[in-house]
């Protein structure tokens, strides 16, 4: 079964570079340019993995995590934080949040694919 | 541990001194200072340990009993230094007994950390001026944490045997000099407390309390036999007046039963007395019966008297012993004499009887020549009169005539005294004896009145009971048998003595007789003064009284107070003298003692070089010393006397002042500005307390204490540290701001960047569409490229975290393969740009390290970087890390086959690392920035990075790292700190226990933010005193680090994890911190080294041997 990604990033460069990396591995993405959007989509599409960005106008992302944890729907959906900020404490911030993964840009595509994979081979009903 | 006090009682075993334990609630913390302090600091025990603890336990105050009498000692001590605290303490085994104690709210502590244990050691008084400043004591608790002593003077507190079983000690909390006259004055004042320890004997039965009221008794009364026994009847004690009148001596009667003393028949009464006296019934004084060892009856005087303890309940009794034989036969004596006396008065005056015959109405048909000798009237006078009314005077007893009236009227017989007067006015006193007169038939013809005239006897009478007032002073004398009484005759040759005499001088009453007391006993010291006054009072024949210093027949000298009186017959002449001689050696002793010490004490106080001066309860000067005078500029005249108000600077001041100590309140180290004679303004400190007499205040006594300079110095210090202050504020306001900016560039570099490297990547795959494999390597030329510039922006943002010392350090386990396989893609990709291939070695069963993973990362890559860029196209570095040859570390190297170094390219390379401020900021020669902040970043991790190479032969680049074992870490981390530069610092040992269950992670990233890259953070074992053990072990850290105190360290701590809390939604777990020691930098790191080692690998051993944990 193809593995869902949700992408919250409010750089469209980023995202579309996402995309075209993880649709060429074989994930199927969905795009959300803001907090809101992407709480909305995390509900209506379910995905196995979201790519979250911390800096974003408005909602940030540590808003956008602590929302997806308080709703039942997207508790449990792993969250990987890819981010510029390589502050130790914004990353301690993010694990205590309930973060899966923490990745910082510029980033190794293959670390992303590793991390998806990881957080998505726990969930025993999604075989690969 | 082993607790030495097992007889103690329990609240006196736990180990509660100098714990306390604060709970920081808004940011969760519990904070302990319970200064375990690792550091070993005890002092060497005595030579004579054994026997001194013994001593210690025979003073009976182990636990520390509060003694009224070393209470006072040290008030007097604190007062004569200044000091805020002093003590009498006693060391024992373990503990320290503080059995007087002043200014500190504790009465023991560890005798690891006092000052006492190391006071005891030698014969000479301790002095620590600055005790930060003595090697000895710069890190006991008392020292480091509260009450932070600074002064200690402890003065050994010895046995007769010379055993030190304590001090007397005073402490203060700043540094301070003292005078060899104070040292002098505290030396008194201990052998006073020793004095004391001692008559408290090695019996518990003599109370402490009781010593002061004893030592008066035995004075007041050398002569009496003092015992006490117990309940039992049990002989305690017995001493030489017990000796001289039983015959028993000490050895002999000690531990026998009371009961070998008393009649068979007067055992009951005894019984009784002590009944009595056990009922609370006081028991003055009695007299009985008692029998000596030479099986005399001894008539005594016994005064009993309850022994009680602290709690007020009898455990024996006090039994004072009077020897009063001779009393009771001179007292039978005397009665013979006055009855004869009395006899013979009768019969010497029954001659010169009036004689009166009256007729039945008492007329006088008839008188004597006694008539007319006694009343002056002749017969021819008297005839016809009635006496009564011829002789009544205004002072006959009205009721004698009456009695005498009625007789006559009843014609019966009568006895009267009765006072009449005589033809001339003479008055006198009758003894009328009067009998009725009958004829033959019966009939009453008169009465015949035999009188005598008693006036004389009446004098003599008076004179008698005049006679037995003396009486009762030679009873008094009696009484007094210990001293000495000796009769002479006119010339003053001894015709008499007692056995007081025999036993004050030596001499046998044979030996005496017919001496001159002055011969036989006086001697070269013998003051010439009384000997003139005794002998001018014999030769004049009058009484004196003298004391005189004289000498026995053995040679033991002693003074007597010495009364003469003359003795004359009825006659009037001189017969001799009577001597009576009081020994008082002992009391002569003792008043010179108080003397000398009163006078000690009164220069002490007149010429202390501190200001002292009483008040009285008015705020009237009433005295003031020299040092007083002095410091204000004031004449006695124009300060005593004086309202102390008039003195004070500040009206305000002078009143809280004299409002406190009418309270009763101490003033320790009170600020007042005072006003001199010259108009200027003196800053003083006063410590000041009342003395009171029965409740009331006396006067305040103060001392002040000019700190006019030192105040204007740290006014001075005040204000410049503000300054600096402000400026630091500042800087690191700056700091901040730089470091956002910093920061804030480098967020936004990275995004473009991730894109940059991303695209290139993409396309280099053929993701894009098709691309040449020209074009895909250049592609990967972008990507590296991109990664570089990447890396130089983490350098430079690590370069202006290093700069301003927060760059997060987050030391854990790690393994080194785990290390290489994260960073092993980024690196292989970047290689691959230009052919070059990374080969991985990695030694077999190489232990994990102990470093910051990210860390470690940086520097290998940063090494890795440089490889790259001097090796040649298509060439080969290695990877490798193996055990150095140093055990616990590993070593990681990177080698290229580049065009390698030359020794100076060398030196000058790591040259610029030693001046470790410069290196950053300096890119080395064509390495970068990187070699630079991995140096830096091998620091952190407790490593050196170094090189080996040689010119044309490429290069090894190695760092190393400390294996994750304690020692090894923590032998690092000493080294580290060698190494480094910084001036004077405090280093502590915190562990940190979570008091929750919570997320391992959460605690110790909490940890790594908060404290500086320099302070180390390593496992401890679980906290055992908790008994959450079970489910949270592992939960505890110690903490090593470096800061100016570790009080505001604790503080930051603090701050740090209220600050958490608060960005935090989830809840954190509540920290215990515990301050296990604190230690001088960088003079006492080597001590440190020591200690922490030895206080980690103890809690490891000790977990070891228990396997519950």
């Amino acid at each position: 079964m193809t593995r869902k990604i949700l992408i919250i990033d409010d750089e469209w460069t980023i995202q579309l570079a996402l995309q075209a990396r993880l649709s060429a591995h074989g994930f199927s993405v969905q795009l959300a340019s803001d907090g809101p959007s992407g709480l909305l989509a995390a509900q209506q599409y379910q995905p196995d993995v979201i790519l979250l960005d911390l800096r974003m106008p408005d909602m940030d992302g540590f808003e956008v995590l602590r929302r997806l944890r308080s709703a039942s729907e997207t508790s449990s959906i792993p969250v990987i934080i890819l981010t510029a900020n390589i502050q130790d404490s914004v990353k301690q911030q993010a694990r205590s949040a309930g973060a899966t993964r923490f990745l910082t840009k510029p980033f190794e595509s293959k670390d992303i694919i590793n991390a998806i994979l990881a957080a998505t081979s726990k969930d025993v009903c999604t075989p690969t | 541990m082993g607790n030495p006090g097992s007889d103690l009682p329990p609240q006196i075993q736990c180990d509660s001194i100098l714990t306390h334990e604060s709970f920081c609630a808004d940011s969760w913390m519990f904070i302990r200072h319970s200064y375990r302090n690792v550091r070993l600091m005890r002092a060497p025990v005595h030579p004579k340990e054994a026997e001194r603890l013994q001593a210690v336990r025979g003073t009976g105050l182990v636990g520390g009993r509060p003694d009224a009498l070393q209470e006072t000692v040290i008030e007097l001590a604190s007062d004569i230094c200044g000091t805020p605290i002093a003590a009498v303490s006693l060391v024992d085994a373990d503990r320290l007994w503080f059995t007087a104690i002043r200014g500190l709210d504790f009465r023991e502590t560890s005798r690891d950390a006092a000052f006492c244990a190391h006071t005891i050691l030698d014969d000479v008084p301790l002095i620590v001026v600055d005790a930060t400043q003595d090697p000895r004591f710069s890190d006991s608790s008392l020292v480091t944490g509260a009450p932070a002593i600074r002064f200690y003077v402890g003065v050994p507190i010895k046995t007769v045997d010379h055993l030190p079983v304590g001090t007397l000690c005073v402490m203060d909390t700043t540094p301070r000099e003292i005078s060899p006259q104070k040292i002098e004055n505290l030396k008194t004042l201990a052998a006073l407390v020793a004095t004391q320890l001692q008559s408290s004997g090695p019996k518990a039965l003599l109370q402490i309390g009781e010593v002061s009221r004893f030592l008066t008794s035995i004075v007041d009364s050398s002569g009496d036999a003092i015992i006490s026994k117990d309940l039992n009847g049990i002989i305690r004690s017995w001493n030489s007046g017990a000796e001289r009148i039983y015959g028993y001596s000490a050895e002999e009667m000690v531990g026998k039963s009371i009961s070998m003393l008393i009649p068979e028949e007067l055992c009951q009464e005894n019984e009784r007395l002590m009944a009595q006296i056990t009922r609370g019934e006081p028991c003055n004084n009695f007299e009985t019966v008692r029998i000596a060892k030479d099986g005399r009856r001894l008539n005594v005087s016994v005064t009993l008297s309850p022994l009680q303890d602290s709690l007020g309940r009898i455990i024996g009794f006090w039994k004072v012993v009077r020897d009063i034989t001779e009393q009771v036969e001179t007292k039978a004596q005397l009665r013979d004499t006055a009855a004869h006396a009395e006899r013979l008065a009768e019969i010497a005056r029954r001659t010169s009887n009036a004689v009166i015959i009256t007729d039945a109405q008492g007329r006088i048909t008839w008188a004597n020549e006694g008539f007319t000798k006694i009343t002056g009237y002749t017969l021819e006078e008297a005839l016809g009169n009635v006496p009564g009314r011829l002789l009544r005077s205004d002072k006959t007893d009205p009721k004698a005539a009456e009695t005498m009236r009625a007789a006559v009227r009843g014609g019966v017989g009568c006895r009267v005294e009765i006072i009449n007067r005589g033809k001339h006015g003479r008055e006198y006193v009758l003894d009328i004896e009067m009998h009725p007169l009958h004829d033959a038939a019966g009939t009453l013809t008169g009465f015949m009145a035999i009188e005598s005239d008693i006036t004389e006897k009446a004098v003599a009478k008076a004179e008698l009971h005049q006679a037995a007032v003396r009486s009762e002073r030679l009873a008094e004398i009696a009484r007094r048998t210990t001293d000495a009484v000796i009769i002479t005759d006119a010339q003053g040759r001894i015709t008499w003595t007692n056995e007081g005499f025999t036993r004050i001088t030596g001499y046998t009453l044979e030996e005496a007789l017919g001496k001159v007391p002055g011969h036989l006993l006086q001697f070269e010291k013998t003051d010439p003064a009384a000997v003139e006054i005794l002998r001018s009072a014999v030769s004049k024949g009058v009484g004196c009284r003298v004391e005189i210093l004289n000498r026995g027949k053995d040679g033991r000298e002693y003074v007597l107070d010495l009364e003469l009186q003359p003795l004359h017959d009825a006659t009037g002449i001189l017969t001799g003298f009577m001597a009576i001689e009081s020994d008082i050696t002992e009391q002569t002793r003792t008043r010179l003692e108080l003397e000398n010490s009163r006078l000690e004490l009164m220069d002490f106080a007149e010429n202390a070089s501190v200001g002292l001066q009483w008040i009285d309860r008015d705020g009237i000067i009433v005295w003031a010393n020299k040092a007083e005078l002095e410091l204000l500029g004031y004449t006695p005249e124009e300060f005593i006397g004086q309202p102390i108000s008039r003195f004070h600077a500040d009206s305000t001041v002078i009143c809280d002042v004299l409002a406190r100590l009418a309270r009763r309140e101490r003033l320790i180290g009170y600020e007042a500005r005072l006003l001199a004679k010259d108009g200027s303004k003196k800053i003083v400190s006063i410590y000041s307390s009342v003395y009171e007499q029965g409740g009331e205040l006396k006067h305040t006594r103060c001392f002040t204490i000019d700190i006019t300079a030192r105040k204007e110095a740290e006014d001075r210090l005040k204000e410049s540290r503000k300054v600096v202050e402000r400026q630091n504020t500042e800087l690191s306001v700056m700091a901040e701001r730089a470091h956002r900016v910093v920061d804030d560039v480098s967020h936004e570099f990275r995004t473009p960047l991730a894109v940059i490297k991303e695209f290139a990547s993409i396309i280099a795959d053929g993701l894009a569409g098709p691309v040449s494999d020209k074009q895909a390597q250049y592609l990967r030329i972008v990507s590296g490229a991109v990664v570089d510039l990447n890396h130089m922006v983490e350098d430079l943002l690590d370069s202006s975290k290093l700069r301003a010392g927060i760059l997060r350090v987050d030391r854990r386990a790690h393994r080194v393969d785990r290390i290489f396989e994260t960073g092993r893609a980024a690196l292989a990709s970047k290689a691959s740009t230009r052919s070059i291939v990374i080969k991985e070695r990695i030694e077999e069963g190489l232990p994990a390290l102990f470093a910051d993973e990210e860390k470690v990362r940086r520097v290998i890559s940063n090494l890795t970087t440089n490889a790259i860029k001097f090796s040649p196209e298509g060439g080969t570095i290695v990877l490798s890390a193996a055990t150095a040859a140093r055990i616990g570390e590993i070593i990681i190297s990177v080698t290229d086959h580049g065009p390698g170094l030359s020794s100076s390219d060398i030196e000058r390379l790591f040259g610029r690392f030693q001046q470790a401020s410069t290196a950053r900021s300096v890119a080395a020669k064509g390495f970068g920035l990187g070699l630079s902040i991995a140096q830096e970043l091998s620091w952190l991790n407790l490593g050196k990075l170094s090189v080996i190479s040689e010119k044309g032969k490429g290069a090894t680049f190695s760092f190393t790292l400390p294996t994750d074992d304690c020692v090894s870490v923590l032998e690092h981390y000493f080294d580290s700190i060698v190494a480094s530069n910084r001036p004077e610092d405090q280093l502590s040992l915190l562990r940190v226990v979570a008091k929750a269950p919570t997320a391992l992670d959460e605690t110790q990233e909490f940890l790594a933010s908060a404290t500086y890259p320099t302070d180390l953070i390593m496992p401890a074992l679980g906290d055992e005193d908790d008994g959450m053990q079970q489910e949270y072990a592992g939960q505890a850290w110690w903490i090593l680090g470096r800061t100016r105190s570790v009080e505001s360290w604790i503080a930051r701590l603090c701050e740090a994890r209220r600050s958490q809390s608060l960005e935090n939604t989830i809840r954190l777990a509540p920290l215990s911190v515990d301050v296990c020691g604190t230690w001088r930098l960088p003079e006492n790191a080597l001590e440190a080294r020591v200690d922490v080692i030895e206080a980690v690998t103890q809690e490891k051993l000790r977990d070891a041997k228990n396997p519950n944990h």
